[in-house]
């Protein structure tokens, strides 16, 4: 099923380029409340709401003004993530195919494991940091092993 | 599923990167196949048969645990 959305090898490489600086830059933007000034700009919101305080800019379907580096970061990192999740690899056959769902499997069991941890031992405002990362670690995880099972069978088929 | 694609490969004195061009499939998925890591496709399984001309039964066999 997963082989009618695969694009060509060549996205591949992209897909790094958008993931790795976006994963970097990602958590000064959310520790350090990093904002760099000519990224305010006016942006359309379907639906705006600063929970602390009341504005004129809250509510549906207006132009607000927002510092989108946040939003570029996250497009980096979820665009990033699929371009390599959907990208065929040189020799993709079958089992290359087989690893890629094994390898989303277990990055979703693993990241429900994690987020239980969380939801047990993070409490209060730090819960919001444990929500902001868990957006993207299903993507980061499944990137992540199926490389290390791509690069462990490549590995193991080289030695013989 | 047991195999014996080494042995068959061993008789046609052809590398696993040999045989994986040959059948068109990476060289890690003779590997997995081989070390009895992976039960390929029927369709794969077929290939294999094809191209070693002997019946695919004559490779793949069920084991007491399938």
């Amino acid at each position: 099923m997963i082989s009618k959305f695969q694009i060509s090898h060549k996205w591949k490489k992209f897909g790094w380029i958008l993931l790795i600086p976006s994963l970097v830059l990602g958590p000064f933007n959310v520790y350090y409340e990093f904002e760099p000034e000519f990224l305010s700009v006016r942006v359309f919101a379907i639906f705006n709401e600063v929970i602390i305080f009341s504005n004129p800019e809250d509510g549906p379907l207006r132009f607000i003004t927002n510092n989108i580096l946040d939003e570029l970061l996250a497009i980096g990192v979820i665009a990033g993530a699929l371009i390599i999740i959907l990208s065929r690899e040189t020799d993709e056959d079958e089992y290359i195919r087989l690893m890629r769902q094994e390898a989303m499997f277990w990055a979703f069991i693993v990241n429900s494991i994690l987020l239980l941890l969380m939801v047990c031992f993070i409490y209060g405002m730090s819960f919001l940091h444990v929500m902001i990362f868990n957006l993207f670690t299903p993507l980061i995880l499944f990137v992540l092993r199926f490389q290390y099972v791509l690069y462990r069978s490549r590995h193991k088929a080289e030695a013989q | 599923m047991k195999n014996k694609v080494k042995v068959h490969r061993a008789i046609h004195d052809i590398t696993q990167a040999e045989l994986a061009r040959r059948i068109g499939v990476s060289r890690q998925t003779i590997n997995a196949i081989e070390s009895q890591n992976y039960v390929p496709s029927t369709v794969l399984a077929l290939k294999i048969a094809c191209e070693f001309k002997v019946r695919v039964e004559e490779i793949f066999s069920l084991e007491d645990t399938d």
